[in-house]
């Protein structure tokens, strides 16, 4: 908690007045982001299916409150924009299109990505039934033109590896009625600007239908943000005031039923940390922050799911493993290639490869960070020899992947390469030298073509 | 007269809507995707609205899923309101040629109905119906893997919605066929490189389901056709890819 309220208060101290911005109520039809934020998160309407339509509007409120939500946990980062979609998911409001238009591909966004940003982009689907409300969540990840990768160096070498997916299923979940109606007043709640950061003072409500509405976030003080209102074309003028994201008197969080807003945190905070890798404060309070709020929701990700939390059989084995992935990443980016950081990546990467064992690229990941282990720490009984076979296995069931063609160029030049302290088991004999470097030749054009793509 | 009549009108009652369920539909011929999964309606008797609800809810979201996370592929999936395929005959030559010509991968259709056990105990059914293009083309040719097939999942009435979600949960399933589709069409268009990943793929995803009858069948005909990836890539004096280099198996692992 010290950490956090120590965290706020530096980016406070360090980022201009405007850092943060959120408008709501946005329309699908022409969705928008901040330009200038450094990540933008942009959160659709939860949505029912056509012929299980429901009688109220939890979809949107849901979609609010996750935005509100996402607001206080990633206001520390600084840099930040959050959007709330409203609309027809039958419509236009579904991710594909959305996405399309906010990186440009095609018209209608007010406001498009910029190139280098990050974007999450989060959407739903809900259920009700009786007593209560089953949901799903999707969240995608990404910086425009850019796939989130890895390096890991070898003596002078780098190998690469990449994400399974940078989209993913969510585990469904179950919330109780009871839950559904703290939604509702959460939400309204929530449309209360107050003039000071307390619930008895002066409030005007911000209304939930018709134009968006955007504010600069200003302040932060617990669960309180406060908000100014911008100037985007609006005909609606409200004053500076308080809005209120979490209830005081509810025992309930949002987070708490729906972990997967933790993630949420986490990659905003590893795409904080790549996109503003220029000031070496900022990237280590990004990730920090990313690691903290990842292995919480590692910990929680299996609150309410209907299917069970067992990741390899409930059907969403990429919703562990992909954030498994991530955490790897930002134990690699922190540890600054210190062999700790390898071990816990490792780690990391190994549980997700047995989630996601038809992924060429959870499988890499484990490869380059045991090949590191062994050239860093040359054992007689570990020969790097068998690496070559296990990566030209990996790329037999997926052959066009240029990031691991690109690392067995690597692995082909550090295994022909006498390391210097190396035990005498790691010695070639002539007929295996002649072998690799006849595979290694008969690959070089291949291997030419993936550097440079 | 009247007894023809009414005889006549039996006989057009019962056989127009068998011939008018596979209904032509407007996103089967929508030319903005190329790569698209067709969702039919899913039809319920009136008493089995929850099991209908859940069965409708988990489908649209397992294939939300298989959009999202099919890794390269622009895959769409539309509805298709109205069309209610009667079984997997209703997949013929002319049908399935049309829908693979369209970029349909899958076409897949839903029902809930009452049904009785072998002890006579009344209980609830829903059918969830596959097809699989790529396979069906390949099983209308003599191949034996069932390319078109419907799934049974059968609870007791007094079944609570979550373990009904439990019971219709189709996300695993559901992505290992959406890999040997696309795998197997690329495997058709000689895009040795990407039928090889995805077949290899389904492999790997298969062996994580409770299998059925047809899984198993499809699973082991998703190994052969990733061996035959391999052997078309080295036959294709086109291809240059890593799959013509040495000692590359014909098994994924």
């Amino acid at each position: 908690m010290f950490l956090r309220r120590w965290l706020v208060a530096l980016t406070l101290l360090a980022l201009p007045a405007h850092a943060w911005a959120i408008e709501i109520a946005v329309p699908c039809a022409r969705p928008s982001v901040f330009s200038g934020a450094a990540v933008n998160v942009v959160v659709l309407p939860y949505s029912v299916p056509p012929s299980v339509r429901s009688s109220s509007a939890v979809g949107e409120q849901l979609g609010a409150l996750v935005q509100l939500e996402t607001v206080l946990s990633i206001a520390k980062y600084g840099s930040i924009g959050v959007t709330q979609l409203v609309g027809d998911a039958q419509d236009e409001c579904t991710p594909e299109i959305v996405l399309d238009k906010l990186l440009g591909r095609q018209g209608g966004a007010r406001e498009t990505m910029r190139p280098g940003s990050g974007l999450i982009l989060i959407w739903g689907r809900i259920f009700e039934s009786g007593a209560d409300l089953y949901l799903q969540s999707f969240v995608q990840f990404l910086r425009p033109g850019t796939t989130e990768t890895v390096d890991v160096s070898v003596r002078d070498r780098m190998l690469k590896g990449t994400l399974s997916t940078q989209a993913f299923a969510c585990a469904p979940r179950k919330i109780a009625i009871r839950d559904l109606e703290d939604i509702q007043r959460q939400f309204r709640s929530a449309r209360l600007l107050y003039t000071q950061p307390n619930s008895s003072s002066r409030s005007v409500e911000i209304p939930d239908r018709g134009e968006s509405l955007a504010f600069w976030v200003t302040d932060l003080r617990g669960d309180w943000v406060q908000l100014e209102p911008m100037d985007r074309g609006s005909n609606r003028k409200f004053e500076r005031g308080w809005l209120q994201v979490r209830s005081t008197d509810a025992q309930w969080s949002l987070r708490a039923k729906m972990p997967e807003l933790y993630f949420v945190e986490g990659v905003a905070g590893y795409l904080m940390a790549r996109v503003r890798s220029n000031s070496q404060a900022i990237v280590d309070a990004s990730l920090q922050g990313a690691e903290s709020a990842i292995a919480r929701y590692i910990e929680g990700w299996g609150a309410n799911a209907v299917l069970g939390n067992d990741a390899t059989t409930n059907g969403t084995p990429l919703a562990v493993a992909v954030p498994r992935q991530l955490r790897g990443f930002v134990a690699l980016l922190r540890a600054r290639g210190a062999d700790a950081g390898l071990a816990e990546a490792r780690t990391h990467f190994e549980r997700a490869a047995a989630l996601a064992s038809h992924s060429s690229d959870a499988r890499n990941l484990v490869a380059i960070t045991q090949i590191a282990q062994t050239f860093r720490q040359p054992a007689d009984a570990q020969p790097p020899r068998r690496f070559v076979d296990e990566v030209r296995t990996l790329l037999g069931s997926d052959p066009g992947n240029a990031t691991v063609l690109g690392n067995l160029g690597v692995i082909y030049d550090l295994v022909l390469t006498p390391a210097p302290g190396a035990p005498a088991s790691w010695q070639l004999s002539p007929a295996d030298r002649g072998q690799l470097s006849k595979q290694r030749d008969s690959l070089k054009s291949l291997i030419s073509m993936a550097r440079r793509s | 007269m009247r007894t023809a009549v009414a005889l006549l009108a039996v006989i057009v009652g019962t056989a127009a809507p068998a011939f008018a369920q596979i209904t032509r539909c407007t996103a089967v011929s929508d030319a903005t995707s190329r790569t698209k999964i067709i969702l039919d309606d899913i039809v319920s008797e009136a008493s089995l609205q929850n099991l209908m609800q859940t069965l409708t809810s988990r489908l649209n979201a397992n294939l939300e899923q298989v959009r999202t996370e099919l890794g390269g592929v622009q895959l769409q999936v539309m509805p298709c309101a109205g069309r209610r395929p009667t079984g997997p005959s209703d997949f013929n030559r002319t049908t399935v040629s049309e829908l693979n010509v369209r970029g349909v991968l899958m076409e897949i259709w839903g029902a809930t109905t009452e049904v009785k056990d072998q002890q006579g105990r009344p209980m609830n059914e829903a059918s969830i119906g596959y097809v699989i293009i790529p396979v069906r083309l390949d099983e209308l040719q003599q191949q034996p893997t069932p390319g078109a097939f419907v799934i049974p999942h059968r609870a007791q009435p007094s079944t609570l919605v979550d373990d009904l979600i439990k019971l219709v949960d189709q996300a695993g399933r559901l992505g290992a066929y959406a890999s040997l589709a696309v795998g197997s069409k690329s495997l058709r268009s000689s895009q040795w490189d990407e039928a090889r990943k995805q077949l290899c793929a389904a492999e790997a995803k298969f062996t994580r389901l409770k299998p059925t009858d047809a899984d198993a069948a499809l699973s082991k005909y998703a190994k052969k056709l990733a061996g035959d990836a391999v052997t078309g890539a080295r036959a294709d004096t086109q291809y240059t890819g890593f799959l013509k280099q040495e000692g590359v198996a014909l098994s994924c692992s």
